[in-house]
């Protein structure tokens, strides 16, 4: 078994501001059986559409900087739900508040192997 | 005059002596004028002998009895060949003379004579003059001697020393010379090779030894020797026997007359041309040195070898705003920024074994009142036997290289960023291009233009800091990418002057793209009768942000059936993508005569800068 199949049948919310990542992004996950919550663009849109989810998603794939700000309120509330998440960046790996040090970090572009691996092998953060 | 000189002794050695027994005979029976000239030299102090008769019978006085020496009191009325053998060469041919009446005066005449036992030499002046008889015959000599010993022995012992000067002189490398009291005339100079001699005096000497650019340094050093009376001494320049300049230190010293005037001036000059010339080259780099130290930019010190400075140049005070005073010892490190102190103590003592000093430092710039990154390089100073003598540092202001540095280490990575998202925007845009296009040639025009689009706006976002992105531009930059086919007639413009947010630029670039794209295939730009206008307006929303409304008008276009139902990549651009990157509201209406496409854009800068993650 493949690590991706670990995503199918999943509820994933991905919040990444940039359409055309957070398309292809959603694009590979749906490719491979999982579900979409969003994808939002902003913190705010974020928290909405994990307050309306019910049940909690199986786990987040977070892109750090959303257009300026930065998406660790949303790491705060997944945390609290008990849902596993996992960082997304185009920068290099390195610059995590120490809060979510523990938390996987990805580079862009993710490959759906390493997103699965992050959320349900290694627990996410 | 000597002890016996004045007793009159020999007044009374003559009345008493026994003249029986010589041809004079008794003295009761003298003649008149011998007794008269007797009785004369016996009262003068001169010392005096009368010589008498044809034996020159010997008559002295008491001056004379030291002349004598041993040979009183015997020589009384002795005969003066017996008297004096030693001299009679001398004196032999004088008495002839004289008697046959002549006189004769000799000054500093050196005789030998038996003094005390030995034969002395001794200086005389003499006169010899005839004495007469009764009868008015030359019957003797009068003989006037002044020993002159002592006085010649002084003479000649300074005509000695003269002439040892005067070895000396010659001797000497030393030019010498002779000046008049005034110097207006110099009276002698032996130049010894260097200089030209003057051996008559000279009146137009300091315009020959001297330049005239140096005529006044030098008269005015003699002026005031003059006036004082003091000791001449200038190092000063000289025209050389060449004619080539030359250097001399030249000292004179006032000879003064009985009266403390100036008699003359004797000086003597050393040539030091080549010590003057290796000073002056020494002192002209040492100029270069001091120019070049502080004219660099680099702050330069010097320290002992446990870290004490000795010296700073001058940009340390103008840089830390401290006298220089303050800086050195210990001093310096107040001027370092608390946090460096641990990191510049470790530094220095690996250096005493590396040889090498060079750490980066924050030293507090006065100007700024701000601390700055300084460079901080240092090199010990040995000494032949390898010993170090001391340290000589400079620290260069690196503040600039380091903001830039940081600078730019932000940019690499905001870069490395942008590449990353760029690639995830081709792959985007090959898989939406995949869709519609499923022929490999259909598929490449579509994406080859496409990625040109996307040429183009990284080309602007790339001049963006200087050149800001306005929406006129990027319309114009895609019609124009349209070619030669795209009317340009047809398309009208207008709008204020705006400036998009970079962070909205590609996707609504992409937008616009597509739009034109598909007005040139299928809508106004296809045909004759169709019109296209953009029209733009800036309004306030009621939550104060400032929107951008785009109206893209296609008119005189006829709609065939099946283009009303495909859904475009560009509708989708318009309808998804820039209402979820933007926070823009589109709408996308197919009408009868073409499209109306409504655009509204929010401009606000977000929080947090415009870097999209």
């Amino acid at each position: 078994m493949s690590l991706s199949a670990f995503l199918s049948g999943r509820r994933l919310l991905v919040v990444e501001d940039d359409w055309f990542v957070a398309a292809a992004l959603v694009q590979s996950l749906e490719a491979e059986g999982a579900e979409i919550l969003g994808p939002a663009p902003s913190v705010a849109r974020a928290l909405r559409a994990l307050e309306e989810a019910e049940p909690a998603p199986d786990g987040a794939v977070l892109d750090i900087n959303l257009g300026g700000e930065r998406v660790y309120p949303v790491a705060e509330a997944l945390r609290a739900r008990g849902v596993p998440f996992v960082f997304v960046t185009g920068y290099d790996p390195g610059a995590v508040p120490e809060a979510h040090a523990a938390a996987p970090v990805l580079s862009k572009p993710v490959t759906m192997a390493a997103v699965a691996k992050a959320l349900f092998e290694d627990g996410g953060g | 005059m000597s002890p016996g000189a004045a007793d009159h002794r020999m007044r009374g050695l003559v009345q008493r002596h026994d003249w029986r027994a010589t041809p004079l005979g008794p003295l009761p029976g003298w003649q008149a004028s011998l007794k008269a000239v007797t009785d004369l030299i016996l009262d003068n102090p001169l010392p005096m002998i009368v010589l008498w008769g044809d034996d020159l019978t010997q008559i002295y006085n008491d001056g004379y009895r030291v002349i004598m020496g041993d040979k009183h009191p015997q020589g009384l009325g002795q005969a003066t060949r017996a008297c004096w053998p030693e001299v009679w060469d001398f004196a032999g041919p004088i008495y002839e003379a004289v008697l046959a009446g002549a006189s004769r005066s000799y000054e500093h005449q050196n005789l030998l004579l038996r003094r005390n036992g030995e034969m002395r030499e001794a200086w005389f002046d003499l006169t010899y003059s005839p004495l007469r008889d009764d009868g008015g015959r030359i019957a003797g000599v009068l003989v006037t001697v002044v020993e002159v010993t002592a006085q010649h022995r002084a003479e000649t012992g300074l005509s000695d020393s003269e002439a040892r000067l005067r070895a000396l002189i010659t001797a000497s490398a030393e030019i010498t010379y002779r000046m008049s009291p005034d110097w207006t005339e110099m009276w002698s100079l032996e130049g010894k090779g260097f200089i030209p001699d003057a051996t008559a005096t000279k009146t137009s000497w300091l315009d020959e030894y001297i330049f005239a650019e140096d005529q006044a340094q030098v008269g005015g050093a003699i002026d005031a020797a003059i006036r004082d009376k003091a000791v001449f001494e200038l190092e000063h320049r000289v025209r050389r026997l060449d004619g080539s300049v030359g250097w001399t230190l030249s000292r004179a010293v006032p000879i003064l007359d009985a009266r403390g005037e100036i008699a003359e001036w004797f000086g003597a000059a050393s040539d030091i041309t080549a010590r003057k010339e290796t000073q002056i080259r020494l002192e002209e780099i040492e100029l270069r040195q001091r120019v070049l130290i502080e004219g660099m930019p680099q702050l330069v010190w010097r320290s002992d070898v446990d870290g004490d400075w000795l010296w700073v140049s001058p940009q340390w005070e103008a840089y830390t705003g401290r006298p220089a005073e303050e800086l050195l010892g210990r001093g310096w490190t107040a001027s370092l920024h608390p946090g460096d102190h641990a990191r510049v103590a470790a530094a220095w003592k690996r250096a005493q074994s590396d040889g090498l000093l060079d750490i980066a430092v924050r030293i507090r710039h006065a100007p700024d009142d701000d601390a700055r990154w300084c460079q901080t390089r240092a090199l010990p100073v040995n000494a032949p036997d390898g010993t170090v003598l001391e340290w000589v540092g400079t620290s260069t202001d690196i503040h600039e290289l380091r903001t830039l540095q940081d600078a730019q280490a932000v940019m690499v990575a905001e870069l490395q960023h942008r590449t990353r998202n760029l690639i995830t925007v081709v792959a985007s845009l090959a898989r939406q291009t995949a869709r519609t296009a499923p022929e490999p040639q259909a598929f490449a025009d579509a994406f080859g233009q496409r990625l040109q689009a996307l040429s183009r706006v990284q080309g602007l976002l790339a001049r963006s800091d200087i050149e800001p992105i306005t929406l006129r531009k990027l319309l114009t930059l895609e019609f124009d990418a349209l070619g030669p086919k795209a009317a340009q007639s047809r398309i009208g413009m207008s709008g204020p002057r705006v400036k998009l947010r970079r962070t909205s630029v590609q996707t609504l670039a992409l937008a616009l793209h597509e739009l034109a794209t598909n007005a040139l295939k299928h809508g106004a730009l296809a045909q004759e009768e169709g019109r296209l206008r953009v029209s733009w307006t800036l309004g306030a929303e009621g939550g104060g942000d400032r929107r951008l409304r785009i109206e893209w008008a296609e008119t005189g276009v006829t709609v065939d059936g099946a283009a009303k139902t495909r859904v475009g990549y560009g509708r989708e651009l318009i309808e998804r993508a820039l209402p979820y990157s933007s926070g823009a509201r589109t709408t996308f209406d197919l009408r009868e005569d073409g499209l109306l496409c409504l655009l509204e854009l929010p401009l606000h800068k977000r929080k947090h800068g415009e870097v999209a993650g």
